[in-house]
């Protein structure tokens, strides 16, 4: 079996947006803890540049789909906390359709080895 | 010997050259980075290896800045439908009043009502508007 070295650069960016609402879903997050969760998931393989997250997180901002607030660590440190909308969780929802549609056709081709 | 607080002006002195806004995004960038250093310095690098990786790890400004102009991009087409919304809304309020020959005092309740619906109902929302005093802690 391929062993997957990296996932490429259009995956990571085409993923980002419903991997950002899925994380936020499961409740409110900062971006050092997303950077590190999908780190972490991935085991290392989904590598976002960690500055290129934040103009994604302000994009979904504008967008309505997360809101944000200031807040502390426990150490004291200011965080931005980002918290999922109600217009996020139906965006979440669509990517979450669309993904599983386009893993299904793949999965059924994969089993029919044409992939 | 190796500064670090400078290796953090320094930085923020790159990100700003390209374009990044402060204090947000670039405070929101300069906490990240130093939560990073921080859990860099915990595993045991010195402060000066530990500040290269994570300022590796932030990324280029140039790349970050782009990233950000896209979104200022969608803020501007954002701002001039909020002009357009007004121009559209003034014109409709004077054109009404013009159509039903609509006396003074009727000018001066209809006019204003418009006028605080079209700058506090259809206003665009700030994102940042409580965050624009903090500052990173170090």
């Amino acid at each position: 079996m391929h062993r997957i070295a990296m996932i490429r650069k259009e995956l990571v960016a085409a993923s980002a947006e419903p991997l950002i609402l899925s994380l936020l879903a499961k409740g409110e997050s900062y971006g050092y803890a997303i950077i590190q969760e999908i780190r972490a998931r991935s085991e290392d393989k989904l590598q976002w540049s960690d500055g290129m997250l934040y103009p994604v997180l302000h994009r979904l901002e504008d967008r309505k789909l997360i809101k944000s607030r200031w807040g502390e660590s426990e150490t004291g440190r200011k965080r931005k906390y980002y918290s999922l909308k109600e217009q996020g969780k139906i965006a979440m929802k669509r990517h979450h359709d669309e993904w599983t549609l386009v893993h299904s056709v793949f999965a059924n081709l994969k089993k029919e080895q044409y992939v | 010997m190796f500064d670090i607080e400078q290796s953090f002006t320094e930085w923020r002195k790159q990100m700003l050259a390209a374009g990044i806004k402060t204090p947000v995004p670039l405070v929101e960038l300069e906490i990240h980075l130093r939560e990073d250093v921080e859990k860099e310095m915990l595993a045991g690098a010195d402060a000066e290896k530990a500040f290269e990786k994570a300022a590796r790890r932030v990324g280029l400004a140039g790349e970050i800045g782009t990233e950000f102009d896209k979104t200022s991009d969608r803020n501007t087409f954002m701002h001039k439908r909020y002009l357009i919304a007004n121009a559209v809304l003034w014109a409709a309020a004077i054109l009404a009043s013009a159509a039903i020959h609509a006396p003074v005092v009727f000018s001066i309740i209809i006019l204003p009502t418009l006028a605080f619906a079209s700058l506090v109902i259809i206003r665009p929302k700030s994102n940042d508007s409580d965050c624009k005093k903090m500052t990173p802690t170090t």
